[in-house]
């Protein structure tokens, strides 16, 4: 037997499957002496027990507590207790006292379990609040040099080939940038029935190496090997999933998150926050990588345990969420009926350990053919005798050192400057010639306009799964900037006030685009409100939404209005946008399925696939859609709708914060 | 033991269990916190009743092998259409791509492209079939920008600001739509654009009738602009998953998706094939036997379901049922013509039974019981296709459960 053969049928057995006496004395064989498979199993039924998918009531995690006040008990009491039925005269000797002592000691234990079991003292602590979550989880991230660690990991897929998988995970980091990820999976027939979800991915400074089955419907899938050159530092393209080691892109700037109570997991003292899938997604980087996986609702909620001290991932759970739009994406994947209450995916760390891995973790497996993603690492002096400037450079950068400065392999003379310590990291990229229409690195044209102080006006992106946060500068003399970060928002801004450069307003071409046919324009709400023959309304947008950018679209000849509203740190849920123009009647529809519904009490339309609400109102066709928000939350938005207060400047209107808007074209 | 300790212990075990339900359910309650931090995840409050299914107001139109020259000069003179737009669609061969970061993405092995299916509009004629919050990308499409569909975001890892580079012409991304929006197509340029990438074929049309009409209103009045014998297919949303031609099979995007994507280029020695990445097919293209055919080469992804089909035509006796096999990983064009798009059996996830009894074109014969049972397995079987191919089954969806 092999070690997949040995947890196979671990598995089988945990199942409750007959195994053959042949294969149950070989399988006993092994596990006596093989330790990594005795780890699997041990880590697989404490699992087992923590992830039982049935419903369970809501009870904190007290298996360690107990097991600790039974194990202590053990050393007194019970230990008497037990030593006196194997020695009665002992007994005899304690008399009647003995007796009583003994059963109020079962019964103290008895009563205690029954209730859910005693709190460790720890658990007692005052809980965080969420900032301070953030902030500790920002803190600990940059002063982690090394790290490796195995999980469990189940999937329960009603829809899916085999209802339920095990899988371990083990994961590897060194500081600043190799890291390694194991995924291997356990689940009787994986590799014959259907695609083992086996994947490895080395992240080793300007190299990685990918092998992961490609995607495919049904049977084994191929697997997929990519080896990536010359890699840019925290590429985007090829990105190393830390959040597994500390989850600081999940947890800095998480609005949405919530404090929920203290516990001990894996006898650490740790605190569980829960946040929406959608936020959380970086926790689950194994879902993009490569194979075959469970779709997850962007609501579904995360339950997530954190060590306290240094704020790596236990236990994570995701929960299915409740709701019509929920129901609806069932139906679309095909799944049956989830229950809330029941586990749908878990990751359960077995072991965490702080020694460094060993170098040969990291080491990259010669491929024949490999992707060259085109950066040429250099030195200051270098970069300004190749690109003709010294690039600028911020001078607070949280403690940051510099790491390494590239020169990319696009045509633009640009430069990137990265820095780093432990899991944290900010890049600055810049160019003089920004020849194009748009902003320079991937920062959108509805990004959100801020104030920089010293500096002046940039733009800033939220981080997405790809992207960290980022902030777009146009300089007074020629220079075009941009800044990435897994740092917090405040502390990129911050980085970007330390830079000595003067941001200039964006040249018209940037803020205008103007063809023959059609002419869109980002502008300030004053401007947009002068720019359409009707009084523009404004929502109150939901919670946590806000205003970050406005636009005027005229195409043959109609001009209309769009509001982007956008989650302030969470650029992968999409905006919130709203549409207005001059019209008498609903365009057609064109969408698979619309409904007609009440809106403002006028009818309207309701296209449940595009998540879109449109009605006509006093002579203007107005638009809402947001993906992720349900029908009664865009009914909510179209009944908060107002009159635009724009009578004053810009950024004096309440529903116009101070960073939306355009500065206007140079 | 006497009654006296009996007692005694039984008292014991009493009182230890009511104190330590109290003693516990105290510290519990010491170390519980009163209620979430932060913004609650979902409020829910109660939701008008979203009342009847509304009319589509927009139909798709396309034939077999492309429209016919002319048919887009003459669609705006058919009374029943009140708009319209026709949609260009041709491969194009990516060379190169970059992030919005200036990062290679797409580096193909030398000597070979990555196949890509484009599509390009007038950006004028699409603006009205785009819903209205959408249609400033039609500025920057007539700007010479391109527009990425979903899938194929998804399948480049690939977005605004990236760079798409075919040959010496770079398309720079501006936005990306919903797949429903792009006719599934990878990459939507200007009609101008699609010159420099070589388009040239009018695949399907986008039309928005005057009044109310139905599917077969708009066919029998697209009828006159197209030859004789040549069928029209006309759809309204929701009857097919999305706007284009050859709706009937899965766009090359999704076979990416779920197969693969290769790189290749036009085989010189054999015009109407392709020469192919040979790390790709080592990695998905397999000869394995299977029930009845005996030895196949097929994508290895396919082999489950072709499998499963094959056995149970076997368990119920049906293997007379096919009398002969022709094929399933082929490296080439639709019917071997460069100017079509790539056959589907280049992804090796089609196969061809029964071709003398089923030639191309024909009226199919194959038995129907054979058919249900590939469809059972998520086989569409292409006798179906409006132009029918009764030899050909190909991959659709998985198997019913």
């Amino acid at each position: 037997m092999n070690h997949d053969d040995v947890r196979r049928a671990v598995s089988e057995r945990m199942d409750g499957e007959r195994l053959s006496g042949r294969t149950a004395a070989a399988l006993d064989r092994h596990l006596a002496s093989c330790a990594s498979c005795r780890a699997f199993e041990s880590g697989a039924w404490r699992l087992r027990e923590a992830a039982r998918f049935g419903v369970a009531e809501r009870v904190p995690d007290l298996v360690e507590p107990i097991m600790r006040a039974v194990r202590a008990d053990t050393a007194s009491g019970r230990r008497a207790l037990l030593a006196g039925w194997r020695r009665p005269p002992r007994v005899r000797r304690l008399g009647a006292f003995g007796a009583v002592a003994a059963s109020l000691v079962v019964g103290l234990v008895a009563g205690s379990l029954t209730v859910g079991g005693p709190w460790h003292a720890d658990e007692q602590t005052t809980i965080a609040s969420a900032a301070d979550v953030s902030a500790s989880v920002a803190d600990a991230a940059s002063r982690v040099r090394a790290y490796q660690a195995t999980f469990t990991v189940t999937e329960r897929d009603p829809a899916g080939p085999a209802k339920r998988r095990d899988l371990s995970m083990n994961v590897a980091f060194r500081a600043p940038e190799q890291f390694r990820l194991d995924l291997a999976d356990h689940t009787p027939g994986a590799g014959t029935r259907f695609a083992a979800d086996d994947l490895e991915l080395i992240v080793n400074g300007r190299s990685s190496y990918l092998v992961a089955p490609s995607a495919c419907p049904i049977g084994v899938c191929p697997a997929r090997e990519q080896v990536v050159r010359n890699r840019l530092p925290f590429s985007s393209a090829t990105p190393a999933p830390t959040d597994l080691v500390v989850p600081v892109s999940t947890l800095v700037d998480a609005p949405e998150m919530q404090v929920v109570r203290a516990g001990r997991i894996m006898g650490r003292s740790a605190i569980e926050v829960r946040l929406p899938f959608e936020r959380a997604r970086s926790l689950f980087p194994f879902l993009d990588l490569g194979g075959r996986w469970r779709p997850f609702f962007p609501g579904d909620r995360v339950e997530l345990w954190l060590d306290a001290r240094n704020w790596f991932p236990l236990r994570y759970t995701v929960y299915p969420a409740v709701g019509p739009n929920r129901d609806e994406w069932q139906l679309r994947f095909g799944i049956p009926d989830e229950p809330a209450g029941v586990p749908i995916f878990q990751v359960q760390a077995v072991s965490i350990d702080q020694t460094a891995p060993d170098a040969s973790a990291f080491r990259i497996p010669h491929v024949r053919s490999a992707t060259d993603e085109g950066a040429r690492a250099a030195t200051i002096d270098e970069i300004r005798r190749s690109v003709r400037f010294a690039p600028v450079a911020p001078t607070r950068v949280d403690g940051l050192p510099l790491y390494r400065a590239v020169l990319p392999q696009s045509e633009g003379d640009d430069a990137v400057l990265t820095y780093s310590s432990g899991l944290s990291w900010l890049k600055l990229g810049e160019t003089h010639v920004s020849s194009g229409d748009r902003f320079f690195g991937p920062v959108g044209v509805h990004s959100q306009q801020v104030q920089i102080d010293g500096v002046g006006t940039a733009y800033y992106a939220p981080a997405s799964d790809r992207h960290g946060r980022r902030l777009a500068i146009h300089t007074a003399d020629g220079r075009d900037l941009y800044l990435e970060t897994n740092l917090s928002r405040e502390q990129l801004l911050g980085a970007a006030a330390s830079l000595d450069v003067r941001a200039a307003p964006l040249p018209s071409r940037w803020l205008t685009n103007a063809s023959p046919l059609g002419t869109t324009r980002r502008v300030s709400l004053a401007e947009a409100a002068a720019a359409v023959p009707f009084t523009l309304l404004v929502p109150t947008p939901p919670a946590g939404y806000s205003l970050a950018s406005v636009e005027t679209v005229t195409v043959s000849g109609t001009a209309s209005v769009n509001l982007y509203f956008v989650q302030e740190d969470l650029a992968d849920a999409g905006p919130l946008r709203l549409h207005e123009e001059a019209a008498t009647a609903l365009p057609p529809g064109s969408a698979p399925r619309q409904f007609a519904i009440s809106v403002r009490g006028v009818a309207g339309r309701w296209s449940p696939d595009r998540n879109q609400l449109e009605w006509v109102e006093a002579g203007v066709y107005y638009s809402l859609d947001g993906s992720g928000l349900e029908l009664a939350d865009l009914l909510g938005v179209a009944a908060s709708m107002r009159p635009a207060a724009v009578s004053t400047p810009l950024g004096s209107s309440a529903a116009m914060p101070a960073s939306a808007g355009s500065p206007g074209p140079a | 033991m006497s009654i006296r300790r009996t007692a005694g212990a039984a008292g014991g075990l009493v009182a230890g269990f009511v104190a330590g339900a109290i003693v516990t359910l105290s510290l519990q309650s010491a170390a519980r916190v009163p209620g979430p931090q932060g913004s609650p995840l979902s409020d829910a409050p109660p939701v008008p009743a979203a009342t009847e299914r509304q009319a589509a107001g927009t139909f798709l139109a396309w034939t077999p092998g492309g429209l016919p020259a002319g048919f887009r000069a003459s669609l705006p003179s058919v009374p029943l259409v009140e708009r319209d737009v026709v949609v260009e669609s041709d491969l194009a061969w990516l060379t190169r791509s970059f992030s919005s970061t200036g990062e290679v993405v797409d580096d193909p092995p030398p000597g070979l492209s990555i196949p890509l299916e484009v599509a390009a509009v007038d950006p004028a004629e699409y603006a009205p079939f785009l819903p209205p919050v959408d249609r400033g990308v039609v500025a920057d499409l007539a700007d010479g920008y391109g527009v990425l569909g979903e899938s194929s975001a998804e399948l480049r890892h690939l977005g605004l600001g990236a760079v798409l580079r075919f040959g010496s012409v770079d398309v720079a991304i501006s936005a990306v739509l919903p797949d429903e929006l792009v006719g599934a197509n990878e990459l939507l340029v200007s009609r101008t654009r699609a010159k420099a990438l070589g388009l040239t074929h009018d695949r399907y049309a986008l039309i928005q009738p005057r009044g109310p009409a139905t599917d077969r209103m708009i066919m029998r009045a697209l009828k006159p602009l197209v030859p004789q014998g040549l069928p029209v297919q006309v759809r309204a949303p929701g009857q097919t998953p999305y706007f284009r031609q050859g709706d009937a099979v899965l766009p090359p995007v999704q076979l990416k998706l779920l197969f693969g994507e290769f790189a290749a280029a036009p085989d010189p020695a054999r015009p109407g094939y392709l020469k192919i990445d040979p790390v790709w097919e080592r990695a998905h293209i397999a000869t394995e036997h299977v029930p009845i055919l005996g030895n196949v080469t097929c994508n290895v992804a396919l082999f489950p379901q072709l499998r499963g089909a094959l056995r149970e035509l076997a368990r119920r006796g049906l293997q007379d049922t096919i009398t002969s096999y022709s094929g399933c990983y082929a490296r080439r064009y639709n019917n071997r013509d460069p100017h079509q798009a790539i056959s589907h059996h280049t992804w090796g996830i089609a196969v061809d039974i029964n071709v003398p009894q089923n030639p191309f074109g024909a009226p199919p014969h194959e038995d129907p019981r054979l058919v249900r049972v590939f469809q059972r397995w998520g086989f569409i079987w292409g006798g179906t296709f409006v132009v029918p191919d009764g030899m050909h089954f190909e991959y659709r969806r998985p198997p019913e459960r």
